[in-house]
């Protein structure tokens, strides 16, 4: 209607617009910033007159003017461009997208709705965000550009499972990771690696440049409609289509290196020597042969030329092979466009990174064809298909010896290679990990093939009825091979290999109708419904005793020593139904409700049913605002539904026993008892949230409240290991997250310079309220009624006597007293891994052709368990080497005030678990920034091209932090945890690799 | 139009109907389990049950782990030193117990689950087979019993002869678990009742088993002697003299003495069958062990090429035990070994991981069997059985420790006396988790080897040297009472 008026007002202001004498003719294209398309349709008018016109199906536009007119350029959905005509009879402009605008259509489950309709808490980030992402896996472009939304790397590791919270934990027992649904696809995103490394990310197998728009799906009213799998939020992800314009072609193309986000600094030769010294003085007294002692645990500690002098010999930087400058090559290249009946986006990409940690890497290689036809008046129909292969070469998980970041555990002292030859030192004292990364590998290959195959009636004016069938297809093989001079494969070679098949299929059919009720009522109604199938299958083997190094494929192990073949499944049936009411464009009400069925519940609770209900008032559209200046925009809201989790086992309702053997007997062994009462865990949440515009939406926004109650905990309950069991699955408990989330997007300076803010921050309160009197520990974690979910719980570190250097524990659950040892302390609540705010600030600029953005991301008030401290900072009760933060940090002579306690050799004083391994991790991160420069349009056209864009962009550049650890982002995921083990073992630092800083150069041509 | 709409909907609601009308579309079913009525449904089913509960009883938390470990490191005066990272047995070492320990937790854990395996076959022997019951029976009896003795061995103070023994023991579980209900709660026995069950699973089995004595097909499996053995470890734990040297007696008789023993104490270990003194083992294999890298014995006491991580390395203290020429204390240093069968003597240099440090040889293989109970500590048993209660049961004292002697190329004694039998026993039977009994038995004490309270003096009943009960535990069930040592 408002494009109708615009054409229309246009065609005046050409009717009554006089022809001046010194009239020029101006030509140009207007195109998309963000994929160079063509945009038809673009208002270009001119600036103080009512002359106008507007762009053709390729983008093209044709206008006399007056000398020294401005030409504005508008289009919905997109910021206002004006151009000066001076000597140029081409303009070409390209139009970027405004992310403020409230005319932005955003995605929905089952549908879309324009910004300024929804009723419900969504946060949005689109193709420009996303593209040129130097990570594999799109989420990190999430980070610190949705509020509320927790995304932690877990460790550094290329690849591999990423944290993603929305609103806090909701669950115990089962998992709290958001579903992602791709196109209307509910993927598999969950790991399908081995149990015996850290979990992978399948959605590292998806081409970020593809993606059009992400939308988070936060409160219940947005998340319901995929009710029973949506208590932790809903992530759609919606690829890019062809739009109607001639064949765009779009080249991307990044190179850059990469290193650690930060190093720890452990001791060289002279400190680690000096700290030895220190050490074995102050346990065993000033005459103690202290370097016989070395010579014992170092056999090549000495110069073999010179044994006597002690300066000299072998200072090996192990910190140094652990981590490496690694490279980032990108390139993408894609072609859209379509005619009226047929549109089509296809692309081709290619991802190759060499990550900073010794071993890793990974590349993809992706396509993909988005298809849209339209038959005939009512008949519609496309597809959305892409391939990918992955490579993945993995190290071991943080845990294990042969991590290559537990190399640090090595001294300076134990040369890398035997003095003066070319061979590895085999007598390092742990494992040289220089060994097992030349003779291990740990190669992952996943084919994954993803879409949906749609089509679309239109069967009545305003009503249509849409199929989708979708899959989800990944084979994934792993082959692992340990050398024979490695410990995980001594003395003969070890041989690993996994296949995978993961089969997703999705069937949705709805109905959506549109009619207007009555006089400015308009009814919006979906109904519909949604099958789900996944079935896994897995085969594994293993194999000892292998000819030579050279033989790494299990059929040459003399001795198959495990072999496995297994599958499992789940399946979901629902139906669903929504429906949108909006009056006079002021008043919006939503309802929605959907039931769905499990295979995971016993039969006679396989239902459940989840509503939700909101409505918003557009203020501003209410007279009486109708021509306030200053308030632009304003539109209170509220919102409240159920939704649900079943996220636990595929079986755990039953009684089940698995197999097992015994000196070649086949057996079988109790593995759980039946809850046949299982049902799911559901949560009620309630939003009230208010969107905001002021001074012509210069200054807009978003406030959020919310609170989240989840009853009927999907919880492990406990019970007594006497009975042969450890745990049931029951239905017990309850949990709460309420919090605030602010998001403000500014427009500081506008006009030729140009300079954009957008600010958010969330603060999440999560407390476990009931949890029926159980204590669930994890290590240090707990998960105890009135607290936050997993706070570590120890002995509380009392700091050093500054008399004697031993280190003080608190001896009670309360109170000062103090112990020295540490086995006597007390536990206590001693810190709590959820951070109590997090956000991003993002200022973008741009002057000519110039620009700039540059995003702060921040997370404040976690702590973090430096698990591996308790050997890089043990005072020498290990002959690990230590930190510098230690180095310069322990208790030298009486009256000292220091952090650590007197280094002690081969004795604890304080060593052991303790509060002294925990930390402050709070960090503010320079995640990305990009400088870019676009040529002029009359350089580029002499080229022949739309528009050429050059860019350094830089990720993790700069990280702010107390954190004494290699990152603050540390989020260990170990290796084969259950997913309760994964919600409670947050911030977890167990030499858990640092995330990387990357550097590249880009180039985008657009054709 | 109408056409559409009609054609329209009809797809629709058939798909709906194809997937919903069904209920079975819900219906999965796992491929890798089966439902416990299933189980116990069939013959077949309870002898699965029972090969399962054989099957838990290799896992590393007890004998094929840390059974032999907890026993060696609490019982630790310095023999060995620890220097390994695992601060569990860091505190085991220092007698630091901390009940949060996941090792102690898992012991208790995996015990109570063959435990529940073992009554399950018990309550559902009437669906056995009627020839193969009394097998069953007595195999079920025999791992519930040995199951239970090292439980009581590790999680509660010992057994004194002559007291009420009214202390607490373990919960006492007879009965399958049904469901979790108020009784599922159990408090301790007391170790009087706990000791009686014992005996009385021990020797049901022995009865019942009464065909099944010699190896060979019944590798692995309960045997009346295997029984047998248990139970001499029993009354001697009970310090009731005449009974241990009767059950060791019959053992001994079984594998018709001396002779059963292999030509060279090397011979006993690291072998992938039973050899002629092996009494009972647990069978393992490359497909089936108890760890390699960070679990099963063998990775702590090695420092072999690619194996081991070792972490216990012997001190002068025990190498002061033997005397020169002794068998038991020969050590291989040679740097060209690889694998345990490189190493002829019963110590080596270490040549692996942290190398140059005196290893045992006794665990250098990751999956070869491990031993249980050898006919060598029968004989020693009975010596010291007989010379406390002063009988001959069987054979003399002196001519069971001098068969031991002379195994290990030692001249025999004239005389004896408790120290010596002390001493013989620990050099026969060192590393084989038996320390901590043996302690007890010989009134020894335990000095603190390492750490804030370095040489520290505990008496061999010091609570100390007892295990907690795991928190998680104390934590469930409230019925529960801590050890004296972790209040």
């Amino acid at each position: 209607m408002k494009r109708i008026c615009l054409l229309f007002l246009v065609f005046l202001g050409l009717l009554a617009s006089n022809l001046n004498a010194q009239e020029r003719r101006i030509t140009g294209t207007v195109t998309d910033a963000a994929d160079g398309s063509s945009l038809p349709g673009v208002t270009v008018a001119v600036r103080g007159t009512t002359q106008g016109t507007i762009t053709d199906i390729n983008g093209r536009y044709e206008i006399t003017v007056a000398e020294g007119a401005t030409l504005v350029y508008s289009f919905i959905g997109m910021v206002s461009e004006e151009r000066e005509v001076g000597t140029a009879s081409t303009i070409n402009v390209a139009l970027s997208a405004d992310v403020a605008t409230l005319q932005e259509i955003v995605v929905v489950g089952y549908g879309t709705r324009l910004k300024y309709e929804l009723t419900g808490s969504i946060s949005s980030v689109n193709a420009e965000d996303i593209a040129g992402n130097t990570m594999p896996s799109f989420e990190n472009a999430l980070q610190g550009r949705t509020a509320g939304v927790q995304i932690s790397g877990g460790s550094g590791k290329l690849g591999q499972a990423i944290r993603t919270r929305v609103r806090g934990s909701s669950s115990i027992s089962a998992s709290n990771q958001p579903l992602y649904v791709i196109d209307g696809v509910p993927v598999v995103s969950q790991s399908l690696g081995t149990t015996g490394n850290e979990p992978t990310n399948p959605l590292a197998q998806l081409n970020p440049a593809d993606i059009e728009s992400v939308q988070v799906l936060k409160d219940a009213s947005a998340a319901a409609i995929y009710g029973s799998r949506a208590s932790n939020g809903v992530i759609l992800v919606t690829t890019k289509r062809g739009k109607e314009g001639k064949t765009r072609f779009n080249i991307s193309t990044q190179y850059g290196f990469t290193e650690a986000a930060n190093e720890v600094g452990y001791l060289n030769r002279e400190q680690y020597i000096d700290l030895w010294r220190t050490a074995a003085i102050n346990r065993y007294g000033e005459d103690d042969d202290w370097q016989a002692r070395l010579d014992g645990v170092f056999p090549f500690w000495r110069d073999t030329n010179n044994p006597d002098d002690i300066t000299q010999g072998p200072d090996e930087d192990w910190e140094g092979h652990a981590l490496r400058q690694g490279a980032n090559k990108q390139f993408d290249i894609s072609a859209s466009g379509g005619t009226e009946n047929t549109q089509y986006f296809t692309s081709i990409s290619l991802y190759d990174q060499i990550a900073h940690i010794n071993g890793n890497e990974l590349d993809r290689i992706s396509g993909r064809l988005n298809f849209d036809q339209k038959a005939n008046e009512w008949v519609s129909f496309g597809l959305n298909m892409s391939v990918s292969r992955t490579r993945q070469y993995r190290v071991s998980y943080d845990r294990a010896f042969a991590s290559p970041l537990q190399m640090i555990a090595l001294t300076p002292l134990d040369p890398a290679y035997v003095p003066d030859t070319d061979e590895l030192n085999e007598n390092t004292l742990y494992e040289n990990g220089l060994i097992v990364r030349k003779y291990s590998s740990f190669d992952t290959e996943a084919f994954k093939n993803f879409g949906n195959v749609f089509v679309n009636l239109e069967l009545l004016p305003g009503l249509s009825f849409r199929s989708e069938a979708g899959m989800d297809l990944t084979f994934q093989q792993e082959v692992e091979y340990n050398g024979r001079l490695t410990n995980d494969g001594g003395p003969d070679g070890y041989g690993f290999e996994r296949n995978v098949k993961s089969k997703l299929y999705n069937f949705d059919n709805y109905f959506t109708y549109n009619t207007i009720i009555a006089d400015e009522l308009d009814l919006n109604l979906v109904v519909g419904t949604s099958f789900t199938q996944a079935d896994f299958e897995f085969a594994s083997m293993a194999g000892t005793g292998f000819p030579s190094d050279e033989f790494k494929r299990v059929e040459s192990a003399a001795e198959v020593s495990f072999a496995s073949a297994s599958g499992t499944g789940y399946r979901y049936t629902s139906f669903f139904a929504r429906s949108y009411l909006k009056y006079a464009d002021k008043y919006f009400l939503s309802l929605s409700g959907r039931t769905d069925g499990s295979s995971r519940f016993g039969r006679d609770n396989r239902y459940g049913f989840f509503p939700s209900a909101s409505v918003g008032w557009v203020v501003t559209n209410e007279d009486f605002l109708m021509d306030n200046m200053a308030i632009s925009f304003l539109k209170p809201r509220i919102s409240w539904g159920l939704t649900g989790n079943s996220e636990i086992g595929n079986f755990a309702s039953r009684g089940l026993y698995d197999g097992s053997s015994y000196a070649g007997l086949a057996g079988l062994i109790s593995t759980s008892i039946p809850s046949p009462d299982l049902r799911w865990e559901t949560t009620t949440q309630i939003d009230f949230g208010i969107d905001f515009g002021f001074f012509n939406n210069r200054i807009s926004g978003e406030i959020d409240y919310y609170v989240k109650k989840t009853k009927d905990l999907l919880l492990r309950v406990q019970v007594p290991a006497s009975t042969g069991f450890s745990e049931v699955y029951k239905n017990v408990g309850n949990l709460e997250n309420k919090g605030w989330e602010f998001l403000i997007n500014t427009v500081n300076v506008d006009g030729e310079f140009k300079w954009n803010t957008n600010f958010n921050i969330a603060f999440n309160e999560n407390v476990v309220t009931n949890l029926d009197g159980q204590i669930i520990s994890e290590g240090i974690w707990r998960v105890m009624e009135g607290q936050p979910i997993g706070v570590f719980y120890t002995r509380e570190y009392a700091g050093v006597n500054p008399d004697n250097g031993d280190a003080l524990f608190y001896l009670n659950e309360e109170g000062d007293e103090t112990t020295t040892n540490i086995a006597e302390a007390a536990n206590r609540i001693v810190g709590d891994p959820n951070p109590e705010f997090l956000g991003g600030f993002t200022n973008t600029f741009s002057y000519k052709g110039f620009d700039l953005s540059v995003l702060l991301q921040f997370v404040v008030g976690h702590d973090i368990y430096n698990h591996g401290f308790q050997w890089q900072a043990s005072g020498l009760r290990w002959e690990d080497n230590h930190t510098v933060y230690y180095y310069e940090n322990f208790w030298k002579e009486p009256g000292d005030e220091t952090y650590y306690p007197q280094p002690r050799l081969y004795q604890s004083n304080g060593y052991g678990t303790s509060s002294i391994q925990i930390f402050d991790g709070s960090y503010m991160r320079l995640k990305d920034i990009t400088l870019g420069y676009t040529l002029p349009g009359r350089i580029s056209q002499r080229i022949n091209v739309q528009t050429v864009r050059v860019f350094v962009r830089g990720y993790n550049l700069l990280t702010f932090t107390d954190y004494p650890g290699w990152d603050p982002e540390a989020d260990s995921p170990d290796a084969g945890v259950s997913s309760q083990t994964s919600n409670i073992v947050q911030g977890w630092d167990f030499y858990t690799a640092p995330q990387q800083r990357i550097l590249t150069v880009g180039l985008n041509v657009t054709l | 139009m109408k056409t559409k709409i009609i054609s329209a909907l009809t797809g629709f609601f058939f798909l709906a109907a194809v997937f919903t009308s069904c209920e079975d579309f819900l219906e999965v079913e796992p491929q890798l389990s089966v439902s416990d009525d299933e189980v116990y449904g069939s013959h077949d089913g309870v002898l699965n049950a029972l090969h399962g509960a054989y099957a838990l009883i290799g896992g590393p938390q007890l004998w094929a782990g840390t059974s032999i470990f907890h026993s060696d490191l609490v019982a630790n005066s310095g023999q060995v030193a620890w220097s390994g990272t695992f601060i569990q047995y860091e505190q085991m070492n220092t007698k630091n117990m901390d009940p949060n320990d996941g090792y102690i937790t898992g012991k208790w854990s995996r015990a109570y689950w063959i435990i529940d395996l073992a009554n399950n076959v018990l309550n559902n022997l009437n669906i056995v087979d009627e020839n193969a019951r009394g097998r069953v029976e007595g195999e079920a009896k025999f791992i519930r019993g040995i199951v239970y003795y090292e439980l009581l061995r590790f999680y509660a103070a010992p057994y004194v002869a002559g007291n009420s023994n009214g202390h607490p023991g373990v919960p006492l579980i007879l009965t399958p678990t049904a469901g979790i209900t108020d009784d599922d709660f159990a408090a301790r026995e007391t170790v009087a009742n706990c000791y009686q069950s014992i005996l009385n699973d021990l020797n049901d089995a022995k009865a019942l088993l009464a065909e099944y004595t010699a190896s060979g097909a019944n590798d692995g499996r309960a045997t009346a002697s295997a029984s047998a053995a248990f139970l001499a470890r029993v009354y001697m734990s009970m310090e009731n003299w005449e009974a241990a040297a009767n059950e060791s007696n019959f053992v001994i008789t079984n594998f018709e003495g001396y002779d059963a023993l292999n030509g060279t104490p090397r011979a006993a270990y690291n072998n992938d069958s039973y050899t002629s003194e092996d009494v009972f083992m647990i069978i393992q294999n490359a497909t089936s062990n108890a760890g390699q890298a960070n679990d099963g014995i063998g990775t702590f006491f090695a420092s072999l090429d690619g194996y081991g991580r070792s972490d216990i390395h012997i001190q002068p203290m025990h190498m002061d035990m033997f005397e020169e020429s002794d068998l038991r204390a020969t050590i291989t240093e040679d740097p060209e070994i690889n694998v345990i069968s490189d190493v002829p003597g019963m110590y080596y240099i270490g040549i692996g991981t942290r190398p140059g440090n005196l290893m045992s040889s006794k665990w250098g293989k990751y999956d070869a069997n491990i031993n249980v109970i050898r006919l060598a500590e029968m004989i020693l048993t009975r010596a010291e059985a007989n010379f406390r209660n002063g009988s001959s049961i069987g054979a003399a004292p002196l001519a069971d420790i001098n068969a031991i002697r002379d195994r290990a190329g030692m001249g025999p004694w004239d005389n004896l006396d408790l120290e010596l039998i002390w001493e013989e026993r620990y050099r026969e039977m060192c590393f084989e988790g038996r320390l901590l009994d043996d302690v007890r038995r010989f009134r020894k004490s335990v000095t603190i080897p390492d750490g804030t309270e370095e040489g520290t003096v505990l008496p061999w009943d010091s609570p100390r040297l007892v295990l907690p009960i795991p928190q998680r535990e104390m934590d469930v069930n409230p019925n529960l009472v801590q050890n004296e040592a972790y209040n």
